[in-house]
């Protein structure tokens, strides 16, 4: 792909000079340093410490399950979450006045320029005990007491869908883009009413760029390590954060290392699988 | 004394997140005592035969206590020896994959007293040489593997304004119903077990060994009351807002935030002491010689005395406590008062046991 990409540059520009393999030299060796080499070393210290079967071992651990477990639903509601408010937004942007399009897409930018932790952190000041969410319900009188929210699961969800909420909005607003206006007019013309217009135009060109940030959203999910250690407590453990848990409290780096490689392998057989029907590397990221 | 076990990654995430705390003052604190530092350099016995050179390399719990071993120990000995001292972040999961590749990249480590004896046992740590002093409060068969760095207490942290009646034990910060209020805990194996077992009235003598069973159970009983906390000053934080109305905290950061001015205050009675912690000299390290003579300047009882004035941590040496006035030994968790009225835990006892409550711990909690 990368290097299809790079041979139709360097030939449009003719004279460059610069062979194609000579400019895939660098990020070679990045990925080699910095990707395969730690790769080969996490699968060492995984087999060396645990031996080859340990993966199998994973599968009877009462915690690793419960958060492999915790983990998928996660990812799903969050994903769903997505969809629910991103396709909305992304026709809001779309089809709202310019000025009006713009802001909503600084806003839905920010979110992506704002450090993760930072917003998470914004969260936690949001949910914890005494903090600003309950403060406002307490002064309109809604709630009293202790809104109990931090530190439970439920208070991950808003947070996880705000960071995940870019990864979603982006392919479908560059799809959106890619709408051909004619064939708005002409389903109006043709006397169809603008809901019919959505469902039978808009959202089947929006599909496949539904399907992909969908998926993109899903599988970040799966990693998710920031929002759930902060905002989720201790007994809230997704994959991400019992990882953390063997590695930083338990000292234990061959499990925490064969759970990397188990989570790895289940992101990249998603990946495959899910590229077979839905192409995710076109239409992952918006046109440049 | 900050978390002992790992959180690289959480803490330095949550440091950032509590700048907040640390503007509250205790940085202004720090100045305002540093200032009558008689700063009299010839205070220490380094050998000035050893020829150090280069720089050592410390691995400490960074924030406010680093801020205090660099007025009272870093500064000091860079201007008498010339060596200057970087500070690092102290992360056990880094040592354990030190001593496997057999290359430090520390000097030195903060260590809890459990961890000294537990390394001095796996074989982590360097022993120190004869002409290191040695500082008497640590435990005596372990005085050749550190140098004593400081005591701390670990106890009650509680609202003044919360309640009518302050709470006097940790049977006080279990019983929810006379004391209403969310309680913090640290999110870490530490020293909750031993709270647990006070609470339920386990007499002191008998606490070691842990009987994680009973333990477990009372901890159950506050398990839908408990707030986690990652950092002493996150601790500190959920009390100064509300959020809870006991914290477990230091005796240090308590009583400087209550000096401050914050309507918080602490426990004495039944708190935890740790009677001390170390500064671990890690095997393979890049500056051996350096690192000794720095770990000798930290048995000096001025220098302690001064870092126990910035901190209100205890020395480990008790010719400290004698250069000190009666004001600063009511905050010190070791001063004959509060030792006497503390659990002072047998850190040899605790540190056999330390592994399983690490394990534990996380089991109960996940």
């Amino acid at each position: 792909m990368g290097l299809l990409r790079v041979r139709q540059w360097a030939s449009t520009r003719g004279g460059v000079g610069v062979r194609p393999g000579l400019l895939l030299l660098l990020p070679l060796i990045a990925t080699l340093l910095f990707l395969v080499l730690p790769l080969a070393a996490l699968v060492d210290r995984s087999v060396s410490d645990q031996g080859i079967g340990a993966a199998f071992d994973l599968l009877g651990d009462d915690l690793f399950v419960d958060a492999l477990k915790r983990t998928l639903v996660l990812s799903l509601i969050v994903t769903f979450g997505c969809c629910v408010i991103g396709v909305p937004y992304t026709l809001a942007m779309v089809g709202a006045r310019r000025s009006v399009g713009l802001v909503l897409l600084l806003i839905l930018l920010s979110t992506f320029w704002i450090s993760i932790l930072v917003r998470t952190f914004g969260w936690v000041l949001l949910l914890q005990p005494a903090g600003a969410l309950e403060q406002v319900l307490h002064k309109f009188g809604l709630v009293s007491g202790s809104l109990d929210l931090f530190q439970t699961t439920p208070a991950m969800y808003p947070a996880m869908v705000h960071v995940m909420l870019p990864f979603f909005i982006l392919p479908v607003y560059a799809s959106c883009l890619r709408l051909d206006t004619d064939l708005l007019r002409a389903g109006q013309s043709l006397g169809a009413k603008p809901l019919s217009v959505l469902r039978h135009v808009v959202l089947p060109h929006l599909r496949p760029a539904i399907l992909a940030g969908a998926s993109i959203v899903f599988m970040l999910s799966l990693g998710f390590f920031v929002t759930p250690l902060l905002l989720g407590g201790p007994d809230n453990l997704t994959v991400a954060t019992l990882i953390n848990r063997q590695f930083s409290e338990l000292y234990d780096l061959g499990t925490a290392a064969t759970m990397a490689l188990f989570l790895l392998i289940v992101v990249l057989v998603l990946y495959l699988v899910i590229d077979r029907f839905v192409p995710l590397v076109q239409s992952g990221a918006p046109d440049t | 004394m900050p978390p002992s076990y790992g959180h690289l990654t959480r803490r330095s995430l949550l440091q950032r997140g509590s700048v907040a705390v640390g503007a509250l003052g205790v940085p202004g604190l720090l100045a305002s005592c540093g200032g009558d530092d008689d700063g009299n350099p010839k205070t220490t016995g380094t050998d000035a035969s050893r020829d150090i050179s280069g720089k050592v390399i410390y691995a400490d719990y960074g924030g406010t206590t680093r801020e205090a071993s660099q007025a009272a120990f870093y500064t000091p000995f860079e201007k008498e020896t010339g060596v200057p001292v970087v500070p690092g972040d102290v992360d056990t999961s880094k040592m354990r994959l030190f001593a496997e590749n057999k290359r430090s990249e520390w000097d030195l480590a903060n260590l809890d007293g459990w961890e000294v004896v537990d390394f001095a046992e796996k074989g982590w740590l360097e022993e120190l040489p004869d002409w290191v002093k040695k500082t008497d409060l640590v435990s005596p068969e372990f005085q050749k593997w550190t140098v004593g760095n400081y005591s701390a207490s670990l106890g009650i942290a509680f609202n003044v304004e919360e309640g009518n009646k302050p709470p006097t034990s940790w049977a006080d910060f279990w019983d929810t119903r006379k004391f209403p209020g969310k309680r913090g805990v640290p999110n870490f194996g530490y020293v909750q077990f031993e709270a647990a077992l006070l609470a339920d009235g386990v007499p002191h003598e008998e606490i070691y060994p842990i009987d994680f069973e009973r333990a477990t159970a009372k901890l159950d009983e506050l398990r839908d009351q408990i707030l986690y906390w990652d950092t002493f000053g996150q601790s500190m934080q959920f009390l100064a807002q509300g959020s809870v109305g006991m914290t477990m905290n230091t005796n240090s950061r308590t009583v400087l935030f209550r000096d401050q001015g914050l309507p918080v205050d602490f426990v004495w009675d039944d708190a935890i002491l740790l009677p001390w912690g170390g500064n671990g000299i890690l095997k393979y390290g890049p500056n051996r010689d350096a690192a000794f003579a720095l770990a000798d300047f930290c048995a000096d009882p001025k220098r302690q005395a001064e870092f126990s004035r910035l901190t209100l941590y205890g020395p480990t040496q008790s010719a400290a406590l004698d250069l000190m006035d009666d004001d600063l030994l009511s905050k010190l968790p070791n001063s004959p008062e509060h030792e006497s009225a503390a659990f002072s835990l047998n850190v040899p006892d605790r540190a056999k046991q330390n592994d399983e409550i690490v394990q534990r711990w996380t089991e109960w909690v996940s």
